[in-house]
């Protein structure tokens, strides 16, 4: 007696694809699931039904059997590849699962034909094996010509397991073609053993695959939703600009490193003036327009290790890292100009002006610098608008 | 012959979670998962070298097959019942958990004692059946006591399965127990052959089960990260009340509505008095205490189908559906009275005002309703500020 026994191995294999199955569509029809989950499912069933048909023989008679056994299998082929091209996404659907129909249809004709008038058991199982693994070898193939499945462990899991099926299928063709005459039901053929063993392990393995794939989806999605949380959480909706807290959460890492290091570092706050008549004169709309205008101008005027940010209303703040004091005033002194000169409205006559106030971080804290800015600000305000005014 | 051959069973069994533990190991090491799934993973490696253990008796002694194969058996069931109880985090846990590892210890016990002393294999087969199928039962019906378990379809099927296993080890300590000393009990076990083939099922469906369990976490904690997502688009950050642009998207639905029905609908739009005053002289984070403390008063003060919103800066608008001009005058009058009254800062702080600005939709759109509430606004301020002012 060999190690493992046949009988033993189709009825494990059956029972336990049946069941996977179940798995497969309960998580279809319960869980999230992505474009390919639906044809591995539906791949799957057409799988069981096919070893379900072929164990049934002696109750359905061999003519049921190996008309619906080849065309469930062809099934489970194509929607296997269907699925892997549907998961990815790939180029020219229509043009693969052409190619497969052509193969398998052949195929098929061949089994049908030679099921009615030669009834050689070399031929059906010969073409069966290869047609099936010849679809099987393009599922497995396919993804590996993406690098991003490439280098994904789960994927190369699946294809391994799809590729070692094909190459049990081309085995089992090339005996039946150059072997001897099989006997009429082929419990007989030598290499059935060795490709129920790869099915078995590698169909179980391959829907552990399938629903890693989608798990992995799902986690790139919730990364994706944590991270534009965090971003709605720290822009200004209206400009894009960082808001109040995304500005204060870079502001309080920059003053450590500015501690950390003895370097120096300012701030700069402005004001529009006269903000409100643009908004009672031209309506909100209008208001709106300018503020991302004022916004967008500044952050293209500033440097990339500078952090603009709205503050508040019509108010802007500007962190400038490793600048002193002097050289503050003189961004302040740059953007004030900048503004003067913008046109946030093609066509319409508005005119921008600011008032600035500049500080260099000493020993306070951040709140107290913002202050000594802002009092600066409203210094320039009183002092008639449209200046600079820099906290000593 | 027997339908299913024994060795046969065991050897794919071996294979199958062999490969399972390590598609757990894999998806632990890459994967996103909850508390539990470390345990399983462990628990499952632990069955899988026990299993092997046990199969390859003949070579490495039966001392160190019993000795090693049955701890590691125990491991498996300790830590499948610890993931579950992590998992689902109930009351019990730990007491639970003292329980199984005392039971353990004891069926341990029994088992070595009897491998040294009295070296009966039937006694052995009782103790660590027994043992076996108290702790899988535990773990099967442990999770079933949460209300969150109970209901997860995934859970009662992974419960069913272990279930199961932990019935038909009780059997087979029963008929240890009860059956005459007999060297060679192995042999003849029936209990074995059934515990071999249904735990090959259950382990393969029940590490579905773990990864399931995860993909609905994972899901769940998606579906809340994108409501929040959804909520926070939509929210003003600083008040927590509506930010215009979902008010404008409630304003649009509701003039469509209003259109549609012939019904009233009307406006207020109000704008807090002297406000750049207080954030000049207390500083812009008292400046937003008043501006949550206001948003928060007039929430509760409007009906619960009006809908309130932060218009900007320190502007705000409600929206009063089914309410014609003089509805919305009064409750313009109520709200102006109610923020007389507020002390944002408590008793001693500061004390604010608004004015009102009140329209009614007319033949026009949103847009034109709001600029004429805007332009009674600042009617309102320019005599005196702190009143009321309705659009003809």
């Amino acid at each position: 007696m060999p190690i493992l026994d046949l009988k033993t191995i189709a009825i494990l294999g059956l029972v336990l694809h049946g069941a996977l199955a179940l798995v497969m569509l309960q998580t279809y029809l319960t869980r999230k699931t992505y474009p390919g989950f639906r044809s591995w499912t539906l791949g799957l069933a057409c799988w069981v039904l096919a070893n379900g048909v072929l164990f049934l023989r002696p109750v359905i008679g061999d003519t049921v059997t190996v008309l619906l056994g080849s065309l469930l299998l062809y099934l489970f082929g194509i929607l296997f590849h269907n699925g892997v091209i549907r998961f990815y996404d790939l180029k020219n659907r229509k043009r693969r699962l052409a190619v497969d129909a052509a193969v398998l249809g052949t195929g098929l004709a061949i089994v049908y034909w030679n099921y009615f008038f030669l009834q050689n058991s070399n031929i059906r199982v010969c073409v069966n094996s290869f047609t099936t693994g010849f679809v099987l070898l393009r599922a497995g193939m396919d993804p590996l010509w993406l690098p991003k499945a490439r280098r994904n462990f789960v994927q190369l899991g699946i294809s391994l397991s799809i590729l070692l099926i094909a190459l049990g299928l081309f085995l089992r063709a090339f005996a039946a073609a150059t072997g001897p005459q099989y006997p009429p039901r082929v419990m007989g053929d030598p290499m059935l053993m060795p490709l129920l063993v790869l099915g078995l392990f590698g169909i179980v393995l391959a829907v552990y695959g399938f629903i890693s794939l989608m798990h992995a989806r799902v986690e790139e999605e919730l990364r994706e939703a944590k991270a534009n949380l965090q971003e709605i959480a720290n822009t200004d909706a209206l400009t894009g600009l960082l808001n109040r807290r995304g500005f204060s959460e870079i502001a309080a890492h920059d003053i450590k490193l500015a501690r950390r290091y003895g370097h120096r570092m300012s701030l700069i706050i402005f004001d529009l003036d006269h903000f409100k008549n643009i908004n009672d004169t031209h309506g909100h709309a209008v208001g709106d327009v300018v503020l991302s205008a004022v916004g967008r101008a500044c952050l293209d005027a500033m440097r990339e290790v500078d952090t603009v940010a709205r503050w508040g209303g019509e108010e802007f703040a500007v962190l400038l890292p490793q600048t002193a004091l002097e050289e503050a005033r003189q961004t302040a002194e740059r953007l004030r100009g900048l503004l003067r000169g913008l046109r946030p409205l093609p066509g319409a006559d508005i005119r921008t002006t600011a008032s600035f106030g500049v500080a260099q971080l000493g020993s306070e804290s951040f709140d107290a610098l913002v202050a000594r800015a802002d009092a600066c600000l409203y210094q320039a305000k009183r002092d008639g608008r449209d200046q600079v005014c820099v906290a000593e | 012959m027997p339908i299913l051959d024994l060795k046969t069973s065991a050897i794919l069994g071996l294979v199958l979670h062999g490969a399972l533990a390590l598609v757990m190991l894999q998806t632990y090491l890459t994967r996103k998962t909850y508390p539990g799934f470390r345990s399983w993973t462990l628990g499952l490696i632990c069955w899988a070298l026990a299993s092997a253990l046990f199969f390859f008796r003949d070579q490495v002694g039966i001392a160190a097959s019993v000795l090693l194969s049955n701890i590691l058996y125990f491991l498996f069931s300790i830590l499948l019942y610890s993931g579950l109880a992590r998992f689902y985090n109930f009351d019990l846990r730990r007491r639970l958990l003292a329980v199984t590892i005392g039971v353990a210890a004891l069926s341990l016990g029994g088992l070595y004692w009897n491998l040294l002393a009295v070296d009966d294999v039937t006694m052995r087969v009782f103790f660590s059946s027994a043992g076996m199928g108290t702790i899988l039962g535990i773990a099967s019906l442990a999770p079933l006591a949460v209300p969150q378990g109970r209901r997860q379809a995934i859970q009662l099927g992974i419960s069913l399965g272990l279930g199961g296993d932990a019935l038909l080890f009780v059997l087979r300590a029963q008929d240890a127990l009860l059956s005459p000393w007999n060297p060679d009990f192995l042999a003849q076990d029936t209990y074995l052959k059934l515990i071999v083939i249904f735990g090959l099922f259950v382990l393969v469906l029940t590490v579905c089960g773990f990864i399931s369990l995860m993909h609905a976490r994972l899901e769940e904690e998606l579906l809340q990260a994108q409501s929040e997502l959804k909520r926070q688009a939509g929210t003003d950050a600083l008040t927590g009340i509506r930010n215009r642009r979902s008010f404008m998207e409630n304003a649009l639905h509701g003039v469509a509505q209003a259109r549609r029905y012939n019904q009233k609908l009307s406006l207020i739009l109000f704008d807090l008095d002297h406000f750049k005053s207080i954030n000049d002289t207390h500083g812009h984070m008292t400046g937003d205490r008043v501006l949550s403390g206001v948003a928060r008063a007039c929430q509760s003060a409007v009906r619960e189908v009006d809908t309130f919103g932060r218009w900007g800066g320190e502007e705000f608008a409600v929206l009063m559906f089914q309410t014609d001009l003089d509805g919305a005058r009064q409750t313009g009058e109520r709200l102006r009275e109610l923020l007389r009254g507020l002390r944002p800062l408590g008793d001693m702080g500061v004390m604010i005002t608004a004015s009102f600005g009140v329209a009614e939709l007319g033949d026009e759109g949103f847009d034109e309703m709001m600029a004429r509430a805007d332009q009674c606004l600042y009617r309102a301020k320019r005599e005196g500020r702190d009143k009321v002012c309705l659009a003809a």
